[in-house]
């Protein structure tokens, strides 16, 4: 760096050099201390470009290696999850067959064991990692289940599994006998009768009144259901009438008249002239129900109804809802007495046109013959109601007897088949399908809302005629599963780990393989096993086993082949890590390679310093001792 | 012949002894003195009236012209490399060195990192903390860069002013030197102060300017510059520079009205014509035209480049892909996409082979008719077409038509919105058609349109902003969106204010979702880019490729700068000092010499003095003879 100097006796040239390698010197002393060839980019030389590039390749290998920790520890606890699921699944299979134990012990226990063993696999979906949720797809935020007392309990006015399966039970056993339901509004002079909609039940025909100018009637009209209202206008006098005309559930019509008093009522039809036109519509509401009452059709338990469509022909309909027993097939032992014609099975979701099956007796069966009726649970599970033909007085559930005529048979028939259909929808077995339906519709895999009876229209739910909308169950029952939805569960969460890897590894708390246990456990759960009394033992026995024999079918291992099954899920997850360990071994190779390179290009090499520092030195003596002597070569020194 | 010629002779003998005393004595004081030319006397025999005497004939100064020249022009070539070397490697030390971690690369693999690591934890709020705050890092290392590279062009002002004064002081005293040397009365000893003083003040002009230097045969000078322009005669020519005393990335030299810019450097001869020096390429070397250079085209290329990795950085962020949906018409097959989107500086990629052979084209919306038409290779290999899109689709299929050519076929269809029913929103579809035969292909149609917010449908969002929040499109309309960027870039305050943008690319979005984080980390690892070929190419050193790769490659570039400017300064250096070790010797005190003068002139002294002794003892024995 020579520049003009001013100054008094200019630096020599030869003195320059010697500066040179001072600064040399000063230059190998750096890189010894700082390790480093060199301090700005300048310097580093022809390695520039590769030390850069490098450099950001490793800085990238570094981030993907710390993605694949925080995925690798993500991957070891859902995998831990997976386990315990699955040991508690394989716990709750085994233990299905295991029998009541002694003292019905088991029994006794199973319903707090399988709520303590739902705590825990709820618990353990809900496992997060600093707040990163694990089991809930993308939606990592927050916990993908609600807790376990939410959930059977419900939680802040929202309605829990238990209420949810118990009006489901409800609404699958049936057992209204009366469709119309009778309304009036409070301070309304007008009374309305409403049909359901169903296709069977009493039907409004028309309605009469022998005083049009106090009483206005509008007859029922349109599609069903249909309604008529009656509305006092005035107060009607004294033995006024009003006929309503009616179909009733076996198709016979029906007449029920509602006379007007003064006084207090005597006899059933009669409605006393209140105060005003309202008073008077109450009153009429009141007696006009008692009197519907009383034209009972017969009660459809299970949601069928035994019909007489003929004297030597007993029918069995469905009710055209999603509840209750479904018909699958007719048999008989003695074909040429028994004529029966096959149920078309109605199908889901609206279950209309409703199956119907009937049995003809053409002739006049033998002692010991067979009707088989096949019917399906609401879990979908078969049974069949067993009818014998019996010559005496019938002993034993699902016996008739052989009447004289066939008329006669027919009608034996008919009384043991509504009672056997009774039996069937209040057994164990009954109430365990109606529970597991329930739960397939709550512990649903789909992500769409929950499935619950929506109420009847006398508010109760053995007149539901169908499921509550979507909007309506949102604000009134507790969605066990809140996390993300989405068919291929593994891609939901993807994370990048490699230039040209992602590794998938999301598992949502609704596949298959966690809700078919949690479905199990919970209907297990909210059993009960009354052993009071001999009959309870029974009855409580064939509940367990029904329990049991569903448990078995469902958790069965052939199950695993299921895409969303454990097993699947665990594979998954194990070949995600496979994945990651394969690269983290690469990675550390690369990244190696690519330390090794930077090491040559940026590090200096103490011993290869170490030695220039020393031949600088050397040369610097040299110099030093050699300008010294110059120095003393100065004609000056030796003129005296 | 007598003792009074002896007498005379040893008078004489003494007197040039004693100036030539004097002459070694001025040497060896002046040994140490800068531009002090060692001088000489010479003596010559006379032969007189009264026999033959030592008489003065003349001071001789050393001074060899072809060496001064040879100085003269290295001084000035090496003040230019001086001072490249020292600014460059100051912008190479602002970039810092891979492993330091306030280097740009750093800051940036820091980002990168911190993106990577969102992919893993989206619903992290740290992490997006960290994403949020090494942005700003790397927003603020590029502003901080663009300072400190503006602040060099400051520097560079500074010093022009500083030079400006010193040159034109220098020429000042040339004048009143060369009137001094050119009237004869001057004393010899004082005209050798003058001619060490003339090209001391000749040096210094020539550190700062390039001379060309004509000795005139009375010592005195005249200069010029290397490009032929006088700055010395009888007169001075004057310097004169109106700085800007506020430089931004936005001041330029404009080549139209002189370089207000920047500062005007102006050339005044004394018939008062005066001469724009840059706008002329006055200088070639020299301190101030290293300076003219760094300030307006080495500073000005590595802000280009800052510029180019901002506007990169902004764009991977914020561009929205949308592929084109295939379209046929008859026997021809292309594809077909809506460009309704595109804004000034947003593209539409063309992607299509003509025998086989592919090409791809940029075709960039350019509303500025000044900068049409527009038709270049990027520094990334791709064709580059401006074509102005604010006419619609039809508009811009006739331009495109006319810039392809046949082998394709372009239409547009604009359709206006309508409230319907059924509504329809406005769209403006362009259509890219093979010509029907199997010879060409369109292979793809994407464009690519700049997210202007946050949550606007795409993936994309606008994570760095430029001033008050604008989204950043890289238009190239006026001076261009992109001059300065990297002085103005941000992170946008929506997502400082809330982070979930980061992930969240609608209102609904789950927070653990990871498509928007994967899609921008993608675009930042994989998207491309490239400069136009622009003034400063000259200079190499145009970046193209990945943001990362365009970061390495503008460090790579300016470390490399300062080293070349480093060795060809250490060049220079050598080389004066060459030049300075031969002037020594051949023009210096040889103090040695001196000395041995020295010993010669006392022992010349003593005998001529002994002579003069023993005339006297002669003349006293004569007068004794006579006497007695």
């Amino acid at each position: 760096m020579t520049t003009i100097s001013n100054s008094m006796f200019p630096l020599p040239a030869s003195w320059s050099g010697v500066s040179d390698l001072e600064n040399e010197i000063n230059t190998l002393q750096a890189q010894l201390s700082s390790g480093m060839n060199a301090s700005d980019l300048a310097g580093m030389g022809s390695t520039r470009y590769q030390d850069l590039t490098v450099t950001s390749q490793l800085s990238k290998i570094s981030a993907y290696d710390t993605n694949i920790n925080t995925v690798n520890l993500r991957l070891q606890t859902q995998n831990s999850v997976v386990e315990d699921v699955s040991t508690i699944t394989g716990q709750v299979r085994d233990a299905a067959p295991d029998g009541y134990g002694t003292d019905n012990t088991n029994m006794a226990s199973a319903p707090g064991v399988a709520s303590q063993q739902l705590d825990q696999v709820l618990s353990s979906l809900n496992t997060d990692i600093n707040g990163h949720y694990l089991f809930g797809g993308s939606a990592t935020e927050s916990a993908p289940v609600a807790t376990t007392d939410a959930i059977m309990n419900g939680s802040g006015g929202l309605d829990g599994f238990t209420t949810v399966a118990d009006q489901q039970l409800q609404a699958d056993q049936g057992g209204m006998n009366d469709w119309l339901q009778v309304q009036t509004p409070a301070a309304s002079d007008t009374t309305t009768v409403s049909e359901d909609n169903v296709p069977y039940g009493t039907k409004l025909v028309s309605a009469t009144t022998s005083d049009s100018s106090a009483i206005t009637l509008t007859q029922p009209s349109g599609t069903a259901p249909q309604s008529l209202s009656v509305q006092f206008a005035s107060n009607p006098t004294a033995n006024d009438t009003v006929d309503v005309n009616l179909t009733l559930a076996d198709g016979s019509p029906s007449t029920v008249t509602m006379t007007a008093v003064t006084g207090t009522p005597q006899n059933p039809g009669e409605y006393q002239i209140g105060a005003t036109p309202q008073a008077t519509a109450a009153n009429f509401n009141a007696a006009l129900n008692s009197s519907l009452q009383a034209q009972a059709s017969s009660p459809d338990y299970g949601r069928v109804q035994v019909q007489a469509p003929a004297s030597d022909t007993t029918a069995l309909t469905e009710d055209g809802v999603p509840f209750g027993l479904k018909l699958a097939s007719v048999s008989t032992s003695n074909s040429s007495a028994i004529s029966v014609t096959q149920p078309t099975p109605s199908a889901a979701p609206s279950y209309t046109p409703p199956a119907t099956l009937s049995v003809q007796f053409t002739g006049t069966p033998s002692d010991g013959d067979t009707v088989n009726i096949g019917v399906t649970l609401p879990d979908g599970t078969s049974d069949t109601m067993t009818m014998t033909a019996v010559t005496g007085t019938p002993q034993n559930p699902g016996e008739f007897q052989i009447g004289a005529t066939p008329q006669e048979t027919a009608a034996n028939f008919n009384a043991a088949l509504t009672s056997s259909v009774q039996t069937e929808t209040t057994s164990g077995n009954f109430t365990v399908a109606s529970n597991y339906a329930a739960a397939n519709n709550f512990f649903n895999e789909s992500g769409q809302s929950v499935q619950r009876a929506a109420v009847g229209v006398d508010g109760t739910y053995a007149t539901s005629t169908g499921y509550q909308s979507a909007a309506q169950t949102a604000g009134d029952t507790v969605q066990w599963y809140q996390g993300d939805n989405s068919s291929n569960a593994l891609s939901t969460v993807s994370t990048k780990v490699d230039d040209t890897t992602n590794v998938n590894y999301g598992v949502e708390a609704n596949q298959y393989g966690f809700a078919n246990i949690i479905k199990t456990l919970a209907v297990q759960s909210i059993q009960t096993y009354p052993t009071d009394t001999a009959a309870d033992t029974d009855a409580s026995q064939a509940k367990y086993d029904a329990v049991s024999v569903r448990t078995t079918t469902n958790l069965s291992t052939t199950n695993e082949t299921n895409a969303n099954s454990l097993t699947s899920i665990g594979v998954n997850l194990g070949l995600a890590q496979t994945t990651l360990q394969n690269l983290t071994t690469q990675h550390t190779a690369y990244s190696a390679q690519l330390q090794d390179i930077v090491g040559t290009d940026e590090t200096a090499d103490p011993n290869l310093v170490a030695s220039q520092l020393l031949q600088v030195q050397t040369q610097l003596q040299a110099s030093f001792s050699a300008t010294s002597m110059i120095s003393q070569l100065q004609l000056v020194n030796y003129l005296k | 012949m007598g003792l009074s010629t002896t007498l005379s002779n040893a008078l004489s003998g003494l007197s040039t002894v004693q100036d030539s005393l004097d002459v070694v004595s001025r040497n060896i004081s002046n040994s140490g003195t800068p531009g002090y030319n060692q001088e000489s006397l010479s003596v010559t025999d006379q032969t007189g009236t009264s026999g033959n005497s030592a008489v003065d004939s003349g001071l001789t100064r050393a001074f060899d012209q072809s060496l001064q020249s040879y100085f003269t022009s290295e001084t000035s070539d090496s003040a230019y490399s001086n001072v490249t070397s020292s600014y460059l490697n100051q912008v190479q030390s602002y970039l810092g060195t891979p492993s330091d971690t306030s280097s740009l690369s750093s800051v940036y693999n820091t980002f990168e990192s911190s993106l990577s690591a969102l992919t893993a934890s989206p619903d992290d709020y740290s992490t997006r903390a960290t994403v949020v705050s090494n942005a700003q890092t790397l927003a603020s290392a590029l502003n901080g860069l663009t300072g400190d590279i503006q602040g060099l062009r400051q520097q560079t002002n500074q010093q022009i002013t500083s030079d400006v004064n010193t040159v034109n002081a220098s020429l000042q005293s040339l004048v009143t030197v060369n009137q001094q040397l050119q009237s004869l009365g001057t004393d010899p000893t004082a005209r050798a102060a003058l001619e060490d003083q003339r090209d001391q003040l000749v040096t210094q002009v020539a550190g700062i300017v390039d001379v060309n230097v004509t000795y005139n045969n009375d010592g005195s000078v005249s200069l010029a510059t290397r490009s032929g322009v006088s700055l010395l005669g009888q007169q001075a020519s004057t310097f004169s520079f109106t700085p800007n005393t506020n430089i931004t990335a936005n001041s330029q030299v404009s080549n139209g009205s002189g370089n207000s810019g920047v500062g005007t450097l102006t050339l005044t001869a004394p018939n008062g014509t005066s001469l724009d020096v840059v706008q002329n390429n006055v200088l070639q070397s020299g301190e101030l035209a290293g300076l003219l250079d760094l300030r307006d085209n080495t500073l000005v290329q590595a802000q280009n480049q800052l510029d180019t990795v901002a506007g990169s950085l902004a764009q991977s962020f914020s561009t929205n892909q949308t592929a084109g949906t295939a379209a046929t018409s008859g026997s021809a097959s292309g594809f077909s996409v809506d460009v309704s989107n595109v804004q000034p500086g947003n593209s539409v990629t063309l992607s299509y082979s003509v025998g086989g052979q592919s090409q791809t084209v940029n075709v960039v919306d350019v509303t500025d008719s000044s900068k049409l038409p527009m038709d270049y290779v990027d520094s990334n290999g791709n064709r580059t077409v401006g074509v102005d899109f604010s006419g619609g689709a039809a508009s811009v299929a006739t331009q495109l038509q006319t810039a392809l050519g046949g082998s394709v076929q372009v239409s547009g269809v604009d359709t206006a919105a309508s409230a319907g029913p059924p509504a329809v929103p406005a769209s403006a579809v362009l259509t890219v058609l093979n010509n029907g035969t199997s010879n060409t292909a369109v292979n793809s149609l994407v464009a690519q349109t700049t997210s202007t917010g946050t949550q606007d449908g795409g993936l994309g969002f606008s994570l760095f902003v430029d001033n008050d929040n604008t989204a950043y499109t890289g238009s190239l309309d006026g001076q261009g969106q992109q001059l300065g960027f990297a002085g103005r870039i941000s992170v946008n305050a929506d997502v400082v204010a809330n982070n979930d943008l980061l992930v969240e690319n609608t209102t609904t979005t789950p927070i653990g979702d990871v498509a928007r984080v994967n899609y921008v980390y993608g675009q930042l690892d994989s998207q491309t880019y490239g400069q136009p070929p622009s003034n400063t190419s000259g200079l190499g050193g145009s970046l193209s490729g990945t943001v990362s790769n365009m970061i390495s490659q503008m460090a790579d570039f300016q470390g490399a700068a300062a080293a070349s400017a480093q060795t060809d300064s250490a060049n220079h250096s050598d080389t004066m000092g060459a030049i300075t070790t031969q002037m020594t010797s051949e023009n210096g005190v040889n103090v040695n010499d001196q000395m041995a003068q020295l010993v010669q002139l006392q022992a010349a002294y003593s005998a001529n003095a002994h002579v003069v002794s023993v005339v006297q003892d002669l003349f006293n024995t004569l007068e004794q003879a006579m006497g007695s």
